[in-house]
Formats: C-alpha cells, structure tokens, sequence
C-alpha cells in the first residue's frame, strides 16, 4: 500500500497514476489473507500462551509430568493429577475465555459508544459486580435452593446487569446522546466504588479479606462448572456479535450515516449492550475485578487488523484471550513461589505495553 | 455506472419539525421536485437547512408528508426508506481504521441495497465503479485517518452515491473541496441525477455555486421557505437583503448569475 503523509494536501488527481481496478481489488485481497493469517498467527499464540499457562505453576512439575496429566493420567500420582486436571487446566482455560469475553464485550461497546474508552471496567459494570459480591459476602446472602458457593458471583451477575439495564436505559433515550452515556458510566464507577469502599468499611475481618481477594481479580476461583457457563454464554453470544458486524463497521462512520444506510441503530446498541452485559457480567462475578484486558485487547487487535469488525471482533477475543494468558503465565513467575491476582499483572504489565503501542507512530494494516 | 432511470417526483407538504418543543420548521410545503432535478438549499446559519434534510432523510421525527411518487416516506421502516434516500452528512469521521474502499463497501453491505444483499464481488465491482466515478482510485486503499478534509469529503460523497438512491441528499458536499473538486463534484452530481433520474437535494453556501450547478434554489430563512425557483428568479437583490441583511447587486452576465455584495445592512 502506499503510505502518505498526514496533511491538506489536494485530492490527487486520479487519471495519470491510477493503479487499475484490478490492481486495487488485489491489493484488497491480499489485505484480507494477511488479515486471515494475523488471525491465525494470534490464534497460535493463544495455544502457545494456554499451553505456557497450563506448564507453570508453583507446584513446580516438570513439563514432561504436565503432559502426562494431560494425556496419561495413569501413569501420575493422584495429587500430580488433581493439580494438572483440577487446577492448572480450568486456571488456563478460564483465563482463555475471560480474556475472549472481556474483549469482545470492550469492542462492542467502544464501537456502539463511540468512545476508545469505553469497556465493562470503564462504564462501571465491573464496579457493579464488584459492589454485588461485596453485599454477598459481608451480608451473608442467600436464597432458596441456590448453594452458598454460588450467591457472590450470582449477585456480581445481577449487579452488573443492572447497571448494564441502567446504561440501556440511558442510551434508549435519545436526549441522553453517546457522551451521555459514557458520563453515565463513569459516574457508574465512582458511585460502585464508594458504595463498596463503605460495604468494606462496615465489613468483618474475615469478610473484608475475602473481598480484598475477589475485588483483584483471580482465576484462582476457576472450576468446571465455571467454565461451563462462560463458554455457554461466549458461544450463544457470538454468533450475534459475528451477524452485527457490517452494521457495527458502519456506525463507526457515524450514526446518521449508519442510519442512512438502513441500520436501526438503537436496536443494533440495545442488542449490543445485553450481548455485552452477557459477557462482562459472567466473566467478573467467575474471576472478580479484572480491569484491563476489555480495553487493551480491542485496541491491540484494531492496530493489527483495523476497523472491519468481521476481523476485528474476532481478533479482539482472540488479542484479550493472548494477553490474559501471557498476564496469568506472568503472574506465577513474577515472583517465585507466590501466585499474585491476575487482575494486578494485568494492569502492571498491560499498561505499559499499551502505551508503547499507542504513542508509537501509527501504522495503517 | 448502468442503472435503471426513475421517475417519480417528490412532494413535501406541511412538513413540520423541531427540536424538543421549539418548532424549526413549521409546516413547510415545496412544489413538486421532478426526478432528475438538482435542488440547492440555501440560507443564513441556523435558518433550519440541516434540519429540513434530515428529516426528509428519516433521520429527525416530522409531521407531515414526504411522498416519492405514490410512497410516503416519513412512515416508511428505516431500511425501506435507505433504499430510496441516501443522505450524507458533511464529512466523515477522521479517527477511523477503515479503507475507503472498506468504507464504500460497508455502505453497501450496511443493509440491502435494491431490495438484495449483493454478492461479495459485485459489492467490490459496484464500490470501484463509485470510486473511480468520483476520482478517488488512487486513495482506494488509503486509510480515511490517513487522508485530508478534503479528500474525506470525496470518500464520503463515495460513499452515498454507492447505494444509487432516488434522492441523494448532500449537507454541503463541497465545504472542504479545492477549486477543481468543487466543480468536478458538481458536475458529477449534476450528470448522476440527469443520467439515472436521482432527485438531489444539497444544502449550499455558495450563491454562485449553487446558481450554475442547481436546476433550482430553495432559499430558508427561520424554517420558512423565502424564494424558490430557477437559481435567477430565487436570488435576487431583495431576497438577499431580507434574508442575509445584505445589500448586493444580481445580474446575469454571459449566461450565469453574478452577485456583488456591496456591504452588509446594519441592523
């Protein structure tokens, strides 16, 4: 492709160096194989990072022994085998599908806002949740027929719906405008935050240090079970997420255009939000508070592969789910023998190398 | 660019609009606009000209009636009304990590266009036949965050020229546009609607511009329509000093409009 500079320069004129029609649509789809082939090298470095993830730990196994558990259980000791089948691999698994859905639900709503800022952790959603399990486990809650292991992430879920259903709301209204929203959200934020500030304040010792944990952010809290319902939810939501694409790369160009061409923008942002409420709620009330990756794993993928969201809403799960990974790798190796909150390296690690990318000079896919 | 030619006038009547309780426009009615007709929307700032093309683009809640031949437009669905009218706004978002060839594309991809998706290959086909009719070929596969205002501009008129509408409905198409664009865009929307029957609304701000490139002017002043005609009949001397408040001389010279604004009328 070729490369201009930034400026007012005039139009070009068109006739004298016009590449052809042919010459441009192959130009165009080689764009779409080099596209298809970051998507796979990202997928790949997915597997690497699983595969790294599920390799660590402060168990300390050799490699050989974690892919005995992986692939001949019998031939390990029971302990060996509990830690590889029951702890390693949801651990892996869940930071693959945390990430994956982290990321997806910050794309979504950094295109349906219109705000390179927007994500669950930025709009308050992640606060809500956090602010959910907080009642739970200082109140004690409970409710028939639903066991005590599941009221903290069963209430970070409703919280985090409603404030997904309040931002819904405001969106719906048309006075509320996009900037509205994202105000909104931020004041979300605050709101949560002080509400678990005082939740913690009233709060017992134990209960307190409970809250500390789950506000970081841990896979530590990964099982089966777990894992289950958040792939449920990823794989009912994607095909959704996939079929609103075109409209999505649309309202990128502005939402009166988009609604020139045809598109219900308010149904396209309604949809959204609930797909995105899915995802980001799920995803806090398993793992607790993990602020980064909704952000960093959009604008990572929008860099490498632009703003058509038939490739840029899958790389935006697969970039979340890399970063996760590489942040969980991370976290058991950053300081020997202690497994930190995977919510601090994210940050930790992830703001840095986000900044590096974004002061860097853009360059266009 | 083949397509078939239509023919179907549209008539607005007793089109009322606003924002909140404030009225904009209050029951404005225009005669007929034949196909193939080119329409400039002139006016002082704020006299409801962005207003009044967004809600003939479906885009603002109106009263009244908007008919294309028989169809009336305002209670039409949104995508039904996208395959008639296309409206385009002054220019496109700068921040945006899309080509314009992808943003032509996403256009047409956006919601059917002639009543059936397009396949990927007559999607592409369609969106250079656009692209090089406005002359942008060489940007084809620039980022629009890589590219000027004016350049923006020509992307964007693209853009809504892609879906073919019946009425193309331009916010002044040309605000960014050197000397040579801005002719070169007229003259290509001045054939476009002659050579497929499009009806084209623009709001202008250039007199002159707007009197050699339009069929006819729709003057605005405060939501209510102060002249309309062939550009010579609706801008005149006194049109101009009631509705800009400025004094200026009008004449045909050599077959086009001339105006000399002399001073402005003080208040």
């Amino acid at each position: 492709m070729r490369k201009t500079s930034h400026g007012n320069q005039a139009p070009d004129a068109a006739a004298p160096h016009s590449p052809g029609r042919a010459a441009i649509l192959a130009d165009y789809r080689r764009l779409l194989v080099r596209r298809t082939a970051i998507l796979a090298a990202i997928g790949l470095l997915c597997l690497v990072a699983f595969l790294l993830d599920i390799s660590t730990g402060p168990s300390g196994l050799p490699l050989g022994h974690v892919w005995a558990g992986l692939f001949d259980p019998g031939s390990l000791s029971a302990p060996e085998v509990t830690i590889i089948r029951q702890v390693r691999l949801p651990y892996a698994l869940m930071a693959i599908l945390v990430g994956a859905a982290l990321s997806l639900s910050g794309a979504e709503m950094q295109t349906i806002l219109n705000n390179p800022l927007a994500s669950p952790f930025t709009l308050g959603v992640s606060s809500a949740a956090s602010f959910g399990a907080a009642l739970a486990i200082v109140l004690g809650l409970s409710l028939p027929f639903v066991p005590a292991d599941w009221m903290v992430p069963l209430n970070a879920f409703f919280c985090a719906f409603a404030s997904v259903l309040l931002l819904e709301g405001l969106a719906r209204s048309r006075a509320a405008g996009v900037e509205g929203v994202v105000l909104f959200g931020i004041a979300l934020v605050f709101t949560f935050n002080a509400l678990v500030a005082l939740v913690q304040f009233v709060a017992s010792q134990e209960a307190l240090s409970q809250l500390v944990f789950w506000s970081m952010g841990s896979l530590a809290r990964a099982t089966w079970v777990n894992l289950a319902v958040l792939l449920a939810v990823i794989v009912l939501v994607l095909p959704f997420s996939l079929g609103a694409a075109h409209a999505m790369t649309a309202l990128r160009l502005g939402e009166d255009r988009a609604r020139s061409f045809g598109i219900d923008v308010q149904r396209l942002r309604l949809a959204s939000l609930l797909r995105i409420s899915a995802l980001a709620a799920t995803s806090v009330a398993f793992v607790g508070t993990i602020g980064f990756i909704g952000l960093v794993g959009p604008h990572i993928a929008r860099l490498l592969l632009g703003e058509d969201h038939r490739f840029l809403l899958p790389a935006s799960m697969l970039t979340g789910a890399l970063v996760m990974s590489l942040a969980s790798v991370a976290s058991k190796l950053l300081v020997p023998g202690v497994l930190l909150p995977v919510g601090i390296v994210t940050s930790m690690i992830g703001v840095p190398v986000f900044l590096t990318l974004i002061l860097r000079k853009p360059q266009r896919v | 660019m083949t397509m078939d030619t239509h023919t179907e006038a549209l008539a607005i009547s007793g089109l009322s609009t606003g924002y909140g309780g404030r009225a904009v426009i209050d029951g404005l009615s225009l005669a007929e606009i034949a196909p193939g007709q080119v329409v400039s929307l002139v006016g002082p700032n704020a006299a409801g000209k962005t207003t009044l093309l967004r809600a003939l683009a479906g885009l603002h809640r109106a009263g009244g009636s908007v008919r294309l031949g028989t169809r009336e437009l305002l209670e039409m669905p949104l995508a039904d009304h996208a395959r008639l009218v296309t409206y385009m706004p002054q220019t496109l978002p700068q921040r945006v990590a899309l080509s314009v060839l992808e943003t032509v594309v996403g256009a047409l991809r956006a919601s059917p266009v002639d009543g059936a998706a397009l396949s990927d290959r007559a999607v592409l086909e369609r969106a250079m036949d656009v692209i090089e009719r406005v002359g942008i070929d060489t940007l084809a596969m620039r980022g629009l965050d890589h590219l000027s205002g004016g350049q923006r501009q020509l992307a964007s008129l693209a853009q809504a020229l892609a879906r073919g509408p019946r009425v193309l409905l331009l916010d002044e198409p040309i605000s960014a546009l050197d000397l040579h664009y801005q002719l070169r865009v007229m003259k290509l929307v001045r054939d476009l609607a002659r050579e497929r029957g499009m009806i084209v609304v623009m709001v202008l701000h250039d007199l002159e511009i707007a009197a050699r490139w339009s069929d006819r002017t729709v003057i605005v002043s405060q939501g209510r329509i102060a002249a309309d005609g062939p550009p010579a009949r609706a801008i005149t001397a006194d049109v101009l000093a009631e509705v800009y408040r400025v004094r200026a001389a009008v004449g045909i010279e050599r077959g086009r409009l001339r105006i000399d604004i002399a001073d402005i009328i003080a208040p």
